[in-house]
């Protein structure tokens, strides 16, 4: 089934081209004639997924908007009715049941995440700072013009030419197929994925079509989003590997079995002894790999190592495999940690993740909750994702070895939900009929 | 106010019972129980299971010959994997089983074909527990199996006949105190 790839915005789809700078910004709309005149005013910078702009000539620009928002925009209530229950609540007052407690609760979380004042969220990414302002002056000027939408917040963000996250490891290696977009994902052994895991308005992986909003033009080619600001506690992880670890080619072999990956991406599975950075650099190689038949108990890639989880492939787990699967962007924001320093600086370093997925539940919650902050999937109950689960200090990661598998003990959290929200993406067509509301 | 036995150690306890009632159409329990034959026979009820690895027990039975029940003990919450058990068992494909076979002999199945009513049929169906005990809660089925797999282990190294002095290492000194019987 073809996609109607020109009328999806660009940034659903399309992996950017590395390097490049980013920012995100919030908007809060208290006049719904603003809002949506902002909208128009935004709608000729938006791609759209069947010419990838350029990414040579400017910046790639993506807007999408809350259930707030879209009730700012004056969005008839029958339609905002329409919206799944996760959308409507939005991710803070969905926090407890998943995962995000203690530290990474929302009465700690960053403002104005959490607050009822998201309703526009907008991302621009170009290949530099120069082109990234070319963007945003002529926004800031039209903002300046419109009392009735303020920008609330904006962090910017960068992906490095070598893919490194703060914790040293290059990320993003991994994403799907998805049918009919023309796009290949990165893993050939990996078939691809129904485009209305994605897309609303195709069939999905049941073979149905998933519900949508109301009305159709508003639904169709729209996807929704999970963003989340996330702290990474780079300091603590060196630490960690260092009191868990007799010299640093252990510490480095124990933080490949968290990861699920060497830091240069070479996956355990293909690289099961040592970081290969020719591997781990090479596209067409470091994501070709599955685990039933190589790996089923985890020798080489943990079970329960974080890429694992994340996406088990053909592991035998709980489930269907396929039926939770993401499509994600990580970008980093603030300044690596310098290498070698263990204390703690006291610098916001993190990352901001999207996921784009058509089921908020099935795919993204259900990942949370099933397989970072459990382990029942894989037999490993009581076990959290070591990387990005919700540990307290207390956490267990076993790492299969012979003659004897090893326990890593006392995991805290090394990451910190700062901020998050559920954003849905509409597509070209459902943004002209929102600025062409009347209401 | 839950009924639920709380594991000892303050493990939450990870095994649900759940339960599901529906009225057979009138007429078609002749076919219900020809299903529930070809599946005793082909030793089919049961497979799925064996692929999800969450299913300690699982039963069909009919009431008065009026009712059809099914009850299962299932590891973690139903809800999560309702997704995942309408795409192996009820959407053809090389899973779909007596499940859906069974049920389409009840009044309001939705039929294989939509998940959203599948996922409401089941709601609509579901038995709240009023008491419920496990002999070894919050022990997964997968658990259960690993540890039948290191006693069936651990009894063929008793039968060695150097089992005593190997197991005189102060590292194996629970696994003596389990020798003995």
């Amino acid at each position: 089934m073809k996609l109607e790839l020109e009328d999806i915005q660009n940034g659903a789809l399309h992996p950017r081209p590395l390097p490049y700078v980013g920012a995100y910004v919030l908007l809060r709309v208290d006049d719904s004639r603003a809002g949506r005149e902002v909208l128009r005013r935004l709608l000729p910078t938006l791609g759209d997924a069947s010419r990838p702009a350029d990414p040579a000539a400017q910046a790639w620009v993506s807007a999408a908007l809350t259930f707030q928002g879209l009730k700012a925009l004056g969005v008839p209530q029958d339609s905002l009715d329409s919206f799944p229950l996760a959308f409507q609540q939005g991710m803070a007052a969905r926090a407890a049941m998943l995962g995000d407690v203690g530290e990474s609760a929302p009465e700690h979380w960053e403002s104005p995440f959490g607050s009822p004042d998201v309703h526009i969220g907008i991302s621009a990414l170009a290949p530099d700072a120069a082109r990234l302002e070319a963007v945003f002056a002529p926004a800031r000027e039209v903002l300046r013009t419109m009392p009735g939408v303020t920008a609330i917040w904006r962090q910017d963000c960068h992906v490095p030419a070598d893919k490194r996250n703060p914790f040293g490891f290059a990320d993003g290696l991994s994403n799907p197929a998805i049918e009919g977009s023309g796009m290949p994902g990165n893993n050939p052994q990996e078939p691809p994925i129904k485009a209305g895991e994605f897309l609303l308005g195709y069939p999905n992986e049941f073979g149905e079509l998933p519900p949508m909003p109301a009305p159709e033009v508003l639904g169709r080619n729209g996807t929704y989003l999970a963003v989340m600001k996330l702290h990474t506690r780079v300091a603590a992880w060196r630490q960690y590997l260092r009191a868990n670890a007799a010299g640093p080619a252990e510490e480095e072999r124990l933080a490949a079995k968290i990861v699920g990956r060497w830091p240069s991406g070479a996956p355990l599975t293909l690289a099961p002894e040592q970081d290969d950075p020719e591997l781990g650099a090479d596209p067409h190689r470091n994501n070709d790999f599955l685990y039933a038949a190589d790996d089923p108990r985890g020798l080489k890639c943990p079970m329960g190592s974080h890429v694992r989880r994340m996406h088990p492939r053909d592991s035998k787990i709980i489930g269907v495999a396929r039926l939770h699967r993401v499509f994600r962007r990580g970008t980093a924001y603030g300044p690596m940690l310098p290498a070698g320093v263990l204390e703690d600086d006291g610098i916001d370093r993190g990352i901001v993740f999207v996921f784009v997925g058509a089921d908020l539940e099935r795919q993204f919650e259900f990942i949370r909750k099933e397989w970072v902050d459990n382990g029942l999937f894989i037999g490993s109950q009581g076990e959290k994702d070591p990387l990005i689960g919700s540990n307290d200090g207390t956490g267990q990661f076993t790492i299969p070895r012979e003659p004897i598998r090893q326990r890593l003990k006392g995991l805290p959290a090394f990451v910190i939900t700062r901020g998050g929200e559920y954003f849905f993406a509409p597509g070209l067509r459902a943004l002209r009929w929102l600025v062409a509301l009347e209401t | 106010m839950s009924s639920k036995q709380t594991a000892p150690a303050g493990i939450k306890p990870s095994t649900n019972t759940y339960t599901l009632i529906n009225k057979i159409i009138p007429g078609q329990l002749g076919n219900l129980l020809k299903v529930a034959e070809a599946a005793r026979t082909a030793g089919t009820f049961g497979a799925i299971s064996e692929v999800l690895g969450i299913l300690h027990f699982q039963r069909f039975f009919i009431i008065n010959d009026e009712f059809l029940v099914f009850t299962s003990e299932f590891d973690g919450d139903d809800d999560p994997y309702l997704s995942d058990f309408y795409s192996m068992e009820i959407t053809p494909g090389p899973t779909f089983g007596v499940f859906n076979s069974a049920w389409q002999y009840t009044e309001g199945w939705p039929g294989s074909d939509n998940r959203d009513a599948f996922v409401k049929f089941w709601k609509d169906h579901k038995v709240e527990e009023l008491l419920t005990y496990s002999y070894y809660p919050g022990v997964t089925a997968k658990e259960v199996r690993k540890a039948l797999r290191v006693q069936k282990a651990f009894q063929s190294v008793l039968d060695h006949p150097e089992a005593a002095a190997a197991l005189k290492h102060p590292a194996l000194k629970e696994l003596l105190a389990e020798a003995a019987d």
